[in-house]
């Protein structure tokens, strides 16, 4: 009725997953800040000890980073970031994601960035538009607005109508 | 005792005629009479369902100056005695701003959502045309999604 494309279920594109993990890491950063500076604050209170340390911190840090993904990707198929961008983790053929494709994409994640985040591109270029973690742990990433459509602004959904190109991103 | 009997109420009636009932209810104790009235007695022997079967409501809203009755009534102390918050709660008025509220809020994200997803298909339809694709032949969702649509 509103003349605008649905994409719900369509295999999501770069803008979206970028965004999505942009949202991620700043909520774990925002996160790992408060929680390091209280535990910090009480450690140097009690014990006068500092937990400011390089070490113990990255591997706080990654500790965790991994259970917010794991966990948020387990139990609910979808980060918080992803939640707000309205994405969802599926498996490669649509279905829910299980704990173990969830534990695949999150260990295979870091394959993704480490080589200057080459694992990143083929979500550009693939056809699915699967990073190399998703090849990795048998997933994709779809658009999923919950109860609502996931829908392309009327202007452009017009456009793509017009091209009769299906509208897919 | 006939002759008597007729003698007497001839006579009774005179004095009543005589008597000016002024002096005789000031002999009267009222307060004391009333003492022994039982009002719960008397109440037990009224018909109410009959007694307001009887009043005509209509003529008695119509004898009734709403305009007169609401001058004096005192506004300010009736709002006084008002428990707004309980009011306002129970009309449901708080639910339907937290609704509205939540459906502004998801306006927004949707907004930008969409945005978002305008930008990958802008992006995508580009890629496609640099790698000379057939937008016809790239598939657009996964298998069980697709039939979901």
């Amino acid at each position: 009725m509103s003349g605008r494309l649905t994409v719900t279920g369509h295999y999501a594109g770069a803008v979206s997953r970028a965004t999505a993990t942009a949202l991620d890491l700043l909520l774990i950063a925002t996160t790992f800040t408060i929680g390091l500076a209280g535990v910090n604050l009480l450690t140097t209170s009690f014990w006068g000890v500092s937990v400011r340390r390089a070490l113990p911190a990255t591997i706080a840090v990654v500790v965790l980073a991994f259970c917010y993904v794991f966990g948020f990707l387990a139990i609910a198929g979808r980060t918080p970031g992803q939640g707000i961008v309205g994405l969802r983790v599926v498996r490669s053929d649509g279905g829910p994601i299980r704990a173990g494709n969830a534990l695949r994409w999150v260990v295979a994640f870091p394959f993704s960035v480490v080589p200057a985040g080459l694992g990143f591109v083929p979500i550009v270029f693939h056809r699915e538009h699967r990073a190399l973690h998703d090849l990795i742990a048998g997933t994709a990433v779809v658009y999923d607005w919950g109860e609502r459509p996931a829908e392309l602004p009327g202007p452009l959904s017009a456009f793509l109508a017009r091209h009769d190109d299906g509208g897919s991103p | 005792m006939a002759v008597l009997g007729r003698l007497a109420g001839k006579v009774t009636g005179r004095v009543v005629e005589s008597v000016q009932p002024d002096v005789i209810l000031s002999h009267i104790d009222l307060d004391a009479l009333l003492d022994r009235i039982d009002l719960n007695r008397l109440l037990d022997r009224i018909d109410v369902e009959r007694l307001v079967a009887r009043i005509d409501v209509e003529d008695l809203m119509d004898r009734v100056d709403v305009e007169r009755l609401l001058e004096r009534v005192d506004l300010d102390r009736l709002v006084e005695r008002l428990d707004v918050e309980t009011l306002v709660r129970r009309s449901g008025l708080p639910e339907v701003v937290v609704e509205s509220q939540a459906r502004l809020a998801g306006s927004v994200i949707d907004l930008v959502r969409r945005q978002l997803a305008g930008l990958d298909a802008v992006l995508n339809r580009g890629v496609t045309r640099l790698l000379r694709r057939d937008p016809d032949s790239l598939p657009i969702a996964p298998r069980l999604l697709e039939d979901s649509e």
